[in-house]
């Protein structure tokens, strides 16, 4: 495994305003994640892992502190920098799917590597090819609503991963899945892992993920409680 | 580009209904717009032809400023010579000479002020448009230089019927005062208050006994048998009259300049119905962004993905314009079919609006025929798939704009 970090993380902290009280929803984290890594953020709700997440991702901006994405200060970056950035280098898995329900499994798959601008065959066939890799062979034509909520999880890890990023970031993947289809999604992202060095992290409460990932960083109240290496 | 036009024609699918509902309003609001365009271009149309035969002629010549001043006494001498001089090197124009003259006519019982037009009979008959508006009596002949054509309302106030005594008195040149006895061959009736009661026609040769001078005329009309014609007519006709006469001191003038009231009429109406259409326009718009601005707060989370997934806020923007673009124009394409498909029978059965407003009325004194003719107005025509797009794209802005506003991480937990 290459240790070099792929994000770097340092004294992060993210206030929110509720009306006249403040949250503070992250309170000082300090993380690195190397490239090749499968780690789960656990802890209970409230305990800062999805804004961590969405910090990583560049989907919002810090209070005070700063993400690097594989050398790049995100505070340096604009929005459409940071978009950029996301399109690139980073894939994303939402707890609840969050497909285009207009476009089929194949293009929803595809759909980064238009926005990068592919030609059409060659990201059809990276496409096509990824949802074998998901277990989702002859389904390419199906629309969301054609498929069951572990499939279409599966079809939003195909999106992610399909543009080969260095980071995938998940948030609770397998929140809305049944206990069968949560155990294969992470059985195929761990494959994944394996096979095609991609990062993963998660923000999860699921144990499964926690016994399938290498390292979890334990949050709570804003702020890393421990850090376990397998 | 490519899969904003799937995404966009996909969204607009989504909500069948809801699209299908605003591109009604749009198409229908264009249909009624190709419509109402068409009627107003058909009778401004028929208003610039029936002014064109009656009051000048596609091209015109006269006196230098008799356009600026009309008076009698600025006239072409030598006529006759001009006008077939036109005639040769315009075969397919009718033209034809007129004297306008400022008097009173007289009858046993009455008097009263008039304007005689004197005219070449058969060829001012060709291009005047006044059979079938002869209520008695019948159209001058070309040898009878003592006959009158008098409008209802000249006729009613002189209390003369046909084969009556007709005197005019006038000084057609401004010196003597100079009488003609005619006798009433025929009244017409056209509608228009100023032709009925206070325009006479008569003889041209009749008028040229009470001028000095050879061959007078006030003006010369060129009639065409295309209006495209008029630009190279008059540089053409300029020529000639120069070539002709060059010592004499005429103007030649295309119709935009020969009527110009009736002109500036035309397109003070059309600017007026532009205008209504700009409100309507605006309200229909109104609907759109409605429509769109409820199919974006419908997607807000599906934005906040494609924002996470890379894609910038100002390509989420182009893709809600481009539903509002896709939307606008298969809207603008139907309206326009249907509008021209509602035009066609009224084009040849016309729009009889006599039963209401009487059987004629004047514009800019004009006669007007209660029956409207629709005709299709194909450069408007041309422009209409843009108007329907400008008005759906200008209503998807605002949506577009808020788009950009998003932020990906408030927009994917948007529910």
């Amino acid at each position: 495994m290459n240790a070099t970090p792929i994000v770097t993380v340092k004294d992060l902290t993210r206030d929110y305003q509720q009306g006249t009280i403040t949250v503070r929803a992250l309170r000082g984290v300090d993380l690195d994640i190397a490239t090749g890594e499968f780690t789960a953020l656990m802890g209970p709700s409230g305990s800062g892992k999805t804004t961590l997440l969405n910090m990583i991702g560049g989907l919002d901006e810090p209070t005070s502190g700063t993400v690097i994405i594989d050398g790049q200060d995100l505070n340096s970056l604009d929005r459409g920098q940071r978009s950029d950035l996301r399109l690139h280098r980073i894939g994303f898995v939402f707890q609840s799917y969050n497909l285009i329900p207009v476009l089929s499994a194949v293009e929803n798959a595809e759909f980064v590597l238009m926005l990068r601008g592919l030609p059409a065959a060659e990201r059809r066939a990276r496409a096509v090819e990824t949802l074998a890799a998901v277990g989702l062979a002859g389904m390419e034509n199906r629309r969301p609503s054609e498929l069951s909520g572990g499939q279409q999880q599966r079809v939003a890890v195909a999106r992610a991963i399909a543009s080969k990023p260095a980071l995938v970031l998940a948030d609770e993947p397998t929140a809305n899945l049944d206990s069968k289809s949560g155990h294969e999604l992470i059985a195929t992202m761990a494959k994944l892992n394996e096979e095609l060095g991609l990062t993963f992290v998660f923000a999860t409460h699921d144990p499964k993920v926690m016994n399938a990932a290498r390292r979890v960083v334990w949050m709570e109240d804003g702020k890393v409680q421990r850090d376990e290496r397998k | 580009m490519l899969i904003f036009i799937k995404l966009a024609t996909r969204n607009l699918l989504r909500n069948k209904r809801r699209t299908a509902i605003t591109m009604t309003g749009i198409s229908l609001g264009l249909a009624l717009m190709v419509f109402s365009n068409n009627v107003a271009f058909g009778s401004h149309q028929s208003m610039l032809r029936t002014a064109i035969g009656m009051m000048a002629g596609h091209v015109v010549v006269q006196a230098e400023g008799y356009q600026h001043k009309p008076d009698s006494k600025l006239k072409i001498l030598d006529s006759g010579a001009m006008a077939d001089a036109i005639r040769a090197a315009i075969p397919n124009a009718t033209v034809t000479r007129r004297i306008y003259m400022d008097g009173l006519l007289i009858s046993p019982v009455a008097s009263t002020a008039a304007v005689v037009k004197a005219i070449e009979p058969s060829r001012e008959r060709k291009v005047i448009d006044l059979d079938d508006k002869i209520v008695k009596g019948k159209w001058l002949a070309d040898d009878d230089d003592r006959g009158i054509m008098l409008g209802q309302d000249l006729a009613t106030r002189l209390d003369v019927g046909l084969g009556d005594k007709v005197v005019f008195m006038g000084q057609p040149d401004g010196t003597e005062v100079e009488s003609r006895l005619f006798r009433l061959r025929g009244i017409f009736r056209t509608g228009s208050p100023e032709i009925d009661g206070f325009t006479a026609l008569a003889p041209l040769s009749a008028a040229q006994e009470l001028f000095q001078g050879d061959d007078p005329a006030t003006q010369i009309a060129i009639n065409l048998p295309d209006d495209k014609q008029t630009a190279a007519r008059t540089k053409q006709v300029r020529a000639l009259v120069q070539a002709v006469a060059p010592n004499s001191k005429l103007e030649v003038l295309p119709w935009q300049q020969a009527i110009p009231d009736v002109v500036e009429f035309v397109k003070l109406d059309s600017a007026y119905g532009d205008g209504i259409w700009l409100v309507l326009g605006i309200i229909v718009s109104m609907g759109v962004i409605n429509t769109v601005l409820m199919s974006v707060m419908e997607r807000v989370r599906e934005f906040g993905v494609m924002m996470a997934l890379g894609l910038k806020p100002r390509k989420l923007a182009a893709m809600v314009l481009t539903e509002g673009f896709m939307m606008g124009a298969i809207s603008a394409l139907i309206g326009i079919i249907l509008g021209t498909l509602i035009t066609w029978p009224f084009m040849s059965m016309g729009i009889d609006l006599s039963g209401d407003m009487g059987e004629s009325m004047e514009a800019a004194g004009v006669p007007l025929s209660m029956i409207l003719y629709p005709e299709i107005d194909w450069g408007r025509l041309a422009i209409y798939p843009f108007i329907g797009i400008f008005f759906a794209v200008v209503a998807s802005l605002y949506p577009a704009w808020k788009v950009t506003r998003l932020s990906p991480v408030q927009a994917i937990r948007h529910q």
